[in-house]
């Protein structure tokens, strides 16, 4: 999974946000590092309901614009379980390894 | 707040996103767009416009839900159903047309040797030639017709003719004397049958030309009269122009102009990425056919040559594959790719 996807999905773990909230949330959880473009963001989306990982909530209509909410479906918090885990495992080999060669 | 002239050069770039894609997600991303624009900006950044381009292309490559739309298959076959047997037709035509042309120069000796080159020609005696074109002319005036059964059945006949023929001639010598090739005949069965499945499979041709615009007849008869020129007619010509290295171009030009057209029905929609693959598959045996006829049969230095264009179309349709193989891998069981 890329990192894009990740981090969108991630965002959507808190519960269901639209479009812009999602780009706002990821350069949080990210502390700045990624910023998510509308491009980029929108072929991650598409890509993700494709694969059935992300699933619309709910429409509206603010300042007479459309706002689409998307939330994480069942196979996307536990795809996102899985991928969390698999990072987890890495990273506590990768620290386990630079402690032995610190010491 | 941000200036209209904004909002009207977002909307200018969001045109290049596939239309069916702009009427569930136009409005959404203008919105998103709007928001994240700093205030008095009037013209989105370079860097803005370059994602908004990118986002557009990956949408437009993805096969997405296409390859596993049922109903859409069935549409995209009714469709397949009535332009395929036109477009051999035409294909067919443009080659004995060009022999016929030939043969005012050549003469009579050099039309037999000549038909053994054009069109279905390494089959041909007369008869095979009326299969060639009679057959396809045949299923295809069935199918303009409506009667779906009987232009399925022609074209299963086309298919076990050219079969039987192709069988019989391994015992039976030719009077034109070149050796049949049944991998030659494996490609050109592509065509009848291929049909065949068509018709039965789908609403018919009625439905396929309820599906075709204007702009799609012209688009397929363009593709084909362009890729049977260049293989089979205009390879004369360019014999003529310069000489033998331009005319071993011919099948790659074919293969290249099949290609970029199979390449803009994919970019348009969810139905043109199923049309380009069931015409892809159609010029796959047709070009494939075609590069046995002009090489005589077998693989030599022309023939590596003029496989170049035929590979594009074969690399292609591969692609398609793979990508789908893996879509349906990463549905069932998850996918394998690491975090970067």
């Amino acid at each position: 999974m890329q990192e894009p996807s990740f981090l969108i999905l991630t965002a959507l773990a808190g519960g269901p946000q639209h479009g812009y909230g999602i780009m706002t949330d990821v350069a949080q959880i990210s502390g700045g590092r990624v910023r998510l473009r509308a491009g980029t963001l929108y072929a991650a989306l598409d890509r993700l309901s494709e694969d059935r990982l992300v699933e619309v909530d709910r429409e509206e209509i603010v300042d007479g614009r459309l706002r689409r909410y998307y939330r994480l479906s069942p196979a996307g918090r536990s795809r996102l379980a899985a991928e969390t885990a698999r990072l987890r495992a890495n990273a506590a080999a990768a620290a386990s390894r630079l402690r032995l060669a610190g010491e | 707040m941000a200036p209209a002239g904004l909002e009207v050069r977002y909307r200018r770039l969001l045109r290049w996103y596939p239309a069916e894609y702009r009427v569930m997600h136009l409005e959404e991303m203008l919105g998103v767009l709007m928001a994240g624009a700093a205030p008095g900006r009037s013209r989105p950044g370079g860097a803005e416009s370059a994602d908004l381009l990118a986002g557009a292309a990956r949408i437009r490559l993805r096969p997405g839900r296409a390859l596993s739309d049922g109903r859409g298959w069935r549409d995209a076959l009714a469709v397949y159903s009535v332009a395929a047997p036109l477009l051999v037709l035409i294909s067919a035509l443009i080659g004995w047309l060009a022999a016929g042309f030939e043969s005012a120069r050549i003469g009579p000796a050099g039309l037999t040797v000549m038909l053994a080159g054009v069109g279905s020609g390494r089959l041909l005696t007369d008869a095979a030639a009326g299969v060639a074109i009679g057959g396809q002319g045949v299923v295809a005036v069935l199918a303009l017709l409506d009667l779906r059964r009987w232009a399925a059945a022609a074209a299963a006949v086309s298919a076990l003719y050219l079969g039987i023929t192709a069988v019989l001639q391994l015992y039976v010598p030719l009077s034109v004397g070149i050796p049949i090739s049944l991998l030659y005949v494996s490609f050109a069965l592509v065509a009848p049958i291929s049909e065949t499945v068509a018709l039965l499979a789908s609403p018919g041709p009625r439905r396929g030309r309820q599906l075709m615009s204007r702009r799609d007849w012209a688009l397929l008869a363009a593709g084909s009269a362009v890729a049977a020129a260049l293989t089979r007619g205009v390879g004369f010509v360019l014999l003529k122009l310069g000489g033998e290295s331009l005319h071993r171009n011919a099948s790659l030009l074919a293969g290249l102009a099949v290609a970029v057209l199979l390449l803009v029905m994919w970019l348009s929609s969810a139905h043109g990425k199923r049309l380009a693959l069931l015409f892809g598959v159609l010029a796959y045996g047709t070009l494939l056919a075609d590069g046995f006829i002009d090489q005589g049969g077998a693989w030599g230095a022309d023939t590596v040559n003029g496989s170049i264009g035929q590979v594009l179309v074969t690399v292609l349709l591969a692609a398609v594959g793979y990508r789908t193989w893996r879509r349906s891998r990463s549905a069932v069981g998850g996918s394998r790719e690491s975090l970067t």
